[in-house]
């Protein structure tokens, strides 16, 4: 039945999240640099000035003393509670900062799958349906530069464009401070890469889809041409595109953090980054455990909606 | 087609594909028509131009490659080649109806069978939902689906192919057409399944008055249903006659090769796992891009004259309810 099947994915999926919490540990200890040191509000040039036995009072204080093992374990078991442990240099706690980054990341990434997916099915079916001629010219060519244009590119292109040259919409993106005409400069940004994608395999998964013996049946029932692309065909053709639709969604966490921090939006993707230039241990292993965990739980929401969606693959 | 009024006739009727190799002449002034409750048999080697036919009545040849560049559909007093889009979709699944060869990629697999069924109640005759459901039900039920309840809900993929080809037959008889087209309805069947639809085919036209088209490569369907035959050969008619005279006295050479074909193997596997139809009459149908100035057949055929490599053989009377395309006076 679905609800075992789902149940299962579920239970498959917690050994992908324990790996992703190692993989954020060890990250976090494998970026250069002493978090100690940096704990102590001081660069690499002020090491010299640390009075001698300094360090290894922060070191023990912070627990960066004991061997990574028990760092490890003693880490992992407190994440997993949700205890992110405290900045070492704002001394807040790791998962109210999480907490607070959370809801502008969530909401840029949705927003921007949103777009992308509408604009990408869209050009897709137009691509297929007009196969050959010049809308599937015209759409295909905005597929091949929309997946060729780097994001951080695209982002600075915009600003440069839309702040600058012409004034239209505010070179922060922050909802807060400008309305939600804030959002949309980094939403196009990051949504170009995903809509082109999701254009591409529209396309093809709607030619095939065209060919089938079913869209003659659903024409010869005397049904309108719309009818036929967007009930029958399209309800065919969708499923490859919802998988494509998940991934980009994960994917998307990349092109975000990037996309946050020109755009000052203050989400996930800047707390990362600035984590990593202040050499903030926890709150880097934080945000990188959620963003991985974000993507495993993406995956696993995609894998169930393609067991409801298609009546075929339900066992 | 003396006695009865037809209710579709196709005249002249001509489809060609653009294709890399040239003009492929599908469809080359094939003329016929179908008379109410009765079955026209339209019977032929493979790639002749059965179903481009069939499809050309509806208009459902894929434009581009295919077009219907001449003759006439007549239906109901209109020519269906001309007329509107919007016209043809009322056309459809409502007053003629076409089932096809593949019963098991001609639904759609994402839609209950109920609504499969229900479409076209509730797009041509404007019935709600609920009532189109309880049709959808009773159609089931008259193309002996058991469990007719339970299917409404079913997918096609839990479904054996009789079964679905079941399905397609309600589909196109929900709304009571007036001809339908049964393009190798049983060819992807099991013997004892085609028989099956075959009777539950020739009982429902009983039942509504249907005229029938039925396309087949099976002269063994022919006899089994049809009333009257039209023989195909490389896009043309070539022969015309009622069942009980085609099969008593062929008269095109064409013809009688099929007819020593049966009773015959359908197919057979060659060394790559293929699936091959085996062809009893020897020599291959020339390209329908490159047609000889005269008869098509002569190549394959043990009459052939000169006359007949030259002059295209007219489609005369030989009988009375019985015409061919052939020069040769063939021995009774
Ligand atoms: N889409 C197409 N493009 C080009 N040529 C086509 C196309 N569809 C059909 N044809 C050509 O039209 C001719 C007639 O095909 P058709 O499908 O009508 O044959 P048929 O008599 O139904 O044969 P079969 O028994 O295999 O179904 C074939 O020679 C085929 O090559
Ligand atoms: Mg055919």
């Amino acid at each position: 039945m679905l609800t075992t099947v789902i149940f299962r994915r579920l239970l498959l999926s917690i050994p992908t999240i324990l790996g992703v919490a190692t993989l954020a540990f060890v990250l976090g200890h494998l970026a250069p640099g002493d978090p100690a040191i940096a704990a102590m509000g001081l660069d690499m040039d002020g090491y010299t000035t640390i009075e001698p036995g300094e360090l290894e009072r922060v070191r023990r204080e912070l627990g960066l003393d004991k061997p990574m093992l028990v760092q490890y374990g003693l880490w992992l078991g407190k994440a997993l509670q949700g205890d992110f442990g405290r900045s070492f240099v704002t001394t807040e706690l790791v998962a109210e900062m999480i907490f607070y980054a959370l809801p502008s990341t969530v909401f840029l990434l949705l927003t921007t799958m949103v777009v992308a997916s509408i604009v990408g099915i869209a050009l897709g079916i137009i691509s297929a349906v007009n196969q050959g001629k010049t809308g599937d010219y015209i759409a295909r060519m905005i597929a091949i530069i929309g997946v060729s244009t780097p994001t951080f590119w695209f982002a600075l292109v915009l600003i440069l464009l839309f702040s600058f040259a012409i004034p239209i919409f505010p070179m922060n993106g922050s909802v807060i401070d400008h309305g939600p005409i804030a959002m949309v400069l980094p939403t196009l940004a990051i949504a170009l890469h995903p809509a082109a994608l999701i254009a591409r395999m529209m396309r093809s998964s709607m030619l095939e889809v065209l060919s089938q013996d079913m869209v003659r049946t659903a024409t010869a029932k005397g049904l309108s041409r719309q009818r036929v692309l967007l009930v029958h065909a399209l309800r065919n053709a969708i499923n490859p595109v919802l998988t494509v639709i998940g991934f980009q969604l994960a994917n998307l966490m990349g092109g975000a953090v990037a996309v946050e921090y020109i755009f000052s939006i203050p989400g996930l993707g800047s707390l990362l980054i600035e984590s990593i230039y202040e050499k903030d241990l926890l709150v880097m292993q934080g945000a990188v455990l959620v963003v991985g965990v974000a993507f495993a739980v993406t995956n696993l929401l995609v894998d169930i909606l393609y067991l409801v969606v298609d009546p075929r693959i339900r066992l | 087609m003396d006695a009865m009024a037809a209710v579709l006739e196709l005249k002249n009727l001509q489809t060609q594909f653009a294709t890399r190799d040239g003009i492929v002449r599908a469809v080359d002034g094939v003329s016929y028509a179908v008379g109410q409750g009765e079955t026209l048999g339209v019977v032929g080697e493979s790639g002749c131009g059965k179903s481009v036919s069939s499809l050309s009545i509806l208009r459902l040849i894929p434009d581009p490659p295919g077009k219907i560049v001449g003759g006439s559909v007549l239906f109901a007093g209109e020519d269906l080649t001309r007329v509107s889009e919007e016209r043809i979709r009322a056309v459809r699944g409502n007053e003629i109806s076409m089932i096809f060869q593949e019963p098991m990629t001609s639904l759609n697999p994402m839609m209950t069978i109920g609504k499969q069924i229900s479409e076209p109640l509730t797009r041509h005759l404007g019935l709600s939902k609920k009532q189109a459901a309880d049709r959808a039900q009773e159609m089931l039920a008259l193309v002996q689906i058991p469990d007719t309840r339970k299917w409404l809900s079913g997918y096609p993929h839990e479904m054996s192919g009789g079964m679905r080809q079941r399905v397609m037959i309600a589909i196109a008889l929900a709304c009571d057409p007036k001809v339908l087209i049964a393009d190798e309805p049983t060819t992807a069947l099991d013997v004892t399944i085609q028989a099956q639809i075959l009777q539950l085919i020739r009982e429902l036209q009983e039942k509504m008055g249907t005229a029938v088209i039925m396309v087949t490569h099976d002269l063994g369907v022919i006899a089994e249903v049809a009333d009257r035959v039209v023989v195909m050969y490389a896009g043309r008619k070539i022969e015309e006659a009622s069942v009980k005279k085609l099969f008593a006295r062929p008269r095109h050479p064409y013809t009688r090769g099929l007819m020593t074909a049966i009773p015959r193997l359908d197919k057979i596997t060659n060394g790559d796992g293929l699936s091959k139809r085996l062809t009893e009459i020897p020599g291959v149908v020339p390209p329908l891009y490159d047609l000889p100035a005269g008869c098509a057949f002569a190549d394959r055929c043990g009459y052939a004259t000169d006359q007949c490599r030259i002059e295209k053989p007219v489609f005369e009377k030989k009988s009375p309810n019985h015409w061919a395309a052939c020069w040769q006076e063939l021995p009774g």
